[in-house]
């Protein structure tokens, strides 16, 4: 019942399935999977990696990618017949479904295997996930689960659905008062993540604990330091961050005798053995900080302080 | 039964309302408004500890004029709190013969979506000014998405005549007006409810017939 043919080509001009993965960059190239067909589905113009198979009624285009030891997996679905109709999208790779996400809680229709939803008539469905599993082909098994009405009877919304839709009302990291939310430190082994959630749990009750104002300067936290001090502790950071990126990039694609030279310069090999990681969190930190720094130019060109109006009016 | 009460916009007297609605249903107050509680607290383990999975809800309810699971007011608590856990939270202290008032929190987020999509039933409050009606009006459309029945709407701290009838209309639930009277916003910090302290008062006779609506909106219950 399950019929394969190439895809015509052009038929999926503009079509997500045989776009280019956005996001992909040269790093997967260090992970080649033989076989998968990963630069070559990339660099595809034909979409000759894109496959269209018939099953349930359902017409599917699918294309998997793999990198980084993650498949990338796209799928249309399309509803030849005139009257709408659900699917089951059952993931058949040999992982969790990793579901898109929107605030944190997986888009309607998502879970751990799989996908359901409405396809409207002669219509299609754009669906994409990812799954820490080498890749198969065809990814999914579709499904046919009748008419709408009778299935789409759907229950209350559960807290899950609210939160996705309405947003997480945390109150954003950089408000919150405590270490996780001050200026960033050398110090290494603090996860940029870092919530202040686990910090709380090692505490006593942590409702009474954190946040309140005595608590700022108290603690591992040296007292905050004046606006100098910040800035030349910033710079110091922004320096040992720029040490880790330049061995960073002596090791990325060197030489054996250069990789060798690199690491003893650097201390040994327990010294880059967390590299990676680290290099990680700086991006993630120094993104943030970016933004964040942006945002506040951005702010401090529009303001006008009218001083001379206010040296006139004191 | 879950009832919750909300109103889109800050400060119109919502805490005040539930503390006094949960005071005449006798009735378990529960504080959610995870990042700006006013509901009093004290010491021991709140909502944000609940929703963080640190603490059973039960444990967190304190006893007082009015029973009350409280909400602490920390940022860094309210950033630890899921409020997705909110539905398992409410389902442990939801009893069949007791309303559970939750006090939620201004805005449209999902803080203030999730107690309306696990209740019953809800009541509004408003400002009785005009413009006050525009964040009514969405909340009361995201209740009615989520499903919570809207049994009442407070027009709160009025003084003059409100325009009951135009908040009646365009809300689509009976309107009570309750007048500003300052024995009710002093009533939460007091810890004495005027509907138990001066039930005759304008103010007590107020706030008992939207508890009256309430009662009447359970489903097959006492």
């Amino acid at each position: 019942m399950t019929t394969t043919r190439p895809t015509e080509m052009g038929a999926f001009v503009g079509d997500p399935v045989a776009d280019d993965a956005p996001g992909d960059d040269d790093a997967s190239g260090d992970h080649d999977t033989p076989g998968d067909g990963d630069s070559a589905a990339d660099d595809d113009p034909a979409g000759t990696a894109a496959t269209e198979i018939e099953e349930a009624g359902f017409r599917l285009r699918y294309r998997v990618t793999a990198a980084d030891g993650l498949s990338l997996v796209r799928i249309v679905v399309c509803n030849p017949a005139p009257v709408d109709r659900r699917v089951r999208i059952d993931n058949r790779l040999d992982g969790a479904v990793l579901a898109p996400r929107r605030e944190g809680v997986p888009e309607a229709g998502w879970d751990d295997a799989g996908y359901c939803g409405t396809v409207p008539a002669g219509d299609s469905l754009t669906l994409g996930y990812a799954c820490e599993a080498p890749p198969v082909r065809p990814p999914v098994a579709v499904s046919g689960r009748g008419r709408p009405d009778e299935a789409d009877a759907d229950d209350a919304p559960s807290p899950a659905a609210v939160v996705r839709r309405l947003g997480s009302p945390a109150p954003p990291r950089d408000a919150v008062p405590g270490p996780a939310a001050t200026a960033p430190r050398g110090d290494r082994d603090r996860s940029p993540s870092a919530l202040p959630a686990p910090a709380a749990e090692a505490g006593t009750t942590a409702s009474e604990t954190e946040g309140s104002p005595a608590d700022e300067g108290s603690a591992d936290e040296p007292s905050r330091p004046s606006e100098h001090g910040t800035h030349a502790a910033a710079v110091a950071w922004l320096d040992s961050v720029e040490a880790r990126v330049e061995l960073g990039e002596r090791l990325t694609g060197a030489s054996l005798a250069a990789a060798t030279d690199a690491v003893d310069d650097a201390g040994g090999l327990a010294a880059v053995d967390d590299l990676p990681e680290t290099l990680a969190a700086d991006a993630a930190r120094l993104a943030a900080l970016a933004e964040r720094a942006e945002r506040l130019a951005a702010r401090a060109d529009e303001t006008d302080v009218p001083v001379a109006a206010l040296e006139r009016l004191a | 039964m879950i009832l919750a009460v909300a109103g889109g916009k800050g400060g119109v007297g919502k805490s005040t309302l539930a503390f006094e609605l949960a005071a005449a249903l006798d009735g378990l107050l529960v504080d959610a408004d995870l990042g700006m509680a006013d509901l009093p607290t004290g010491r021991g383990p709140d909502l944000h500890d609940v929703l963080a999975g640190r603490a059973d809800p039960r444990e967190a309810v304190r006893d007082g004029p009015v029973r009350i699971l409280p909400c602490g007011r920390s940022l860094a608590g309210a950033r630890a709190a899921d409020v997705a856990r909110m539905g398992d939270a409410l389902d442990a202290l939801d009893r069949p013969d007791e309303t559970l008032v939750v006090d939620c929190p201004a805005g449209m987020r999902a803080d203030a979506g999730v107690p309306l999509a696990l209740a019953d039933a809800c009541v509004l409050v408003a400002s009785p000014r005009r413009f006050a009606l525009a964040d009514a009006v969405r909340t009361r459309e995201l209740a009615r998405e989520l499903d919570a029945g809207l049994v009442a709407v407070a027009v709160n701290r009025t003084v003059d005549e409100p325009p009951l009838e135009a908040f009646e209309r365009t809300l689509g639930a009976p309107a009570t007006a309750v007048p500003a009277d300052p024995r009710l916003g002093r009533a939460v910090s007091t810890g004495r409810p005027v509907v138990r302290t001066a039930p005759s008062s304008a103010g007590g006779s107020a706030v008992r017939s939207i508890a009256d609506a309430v009662r009447r909106a359970r489903p097959g219950r006492a």
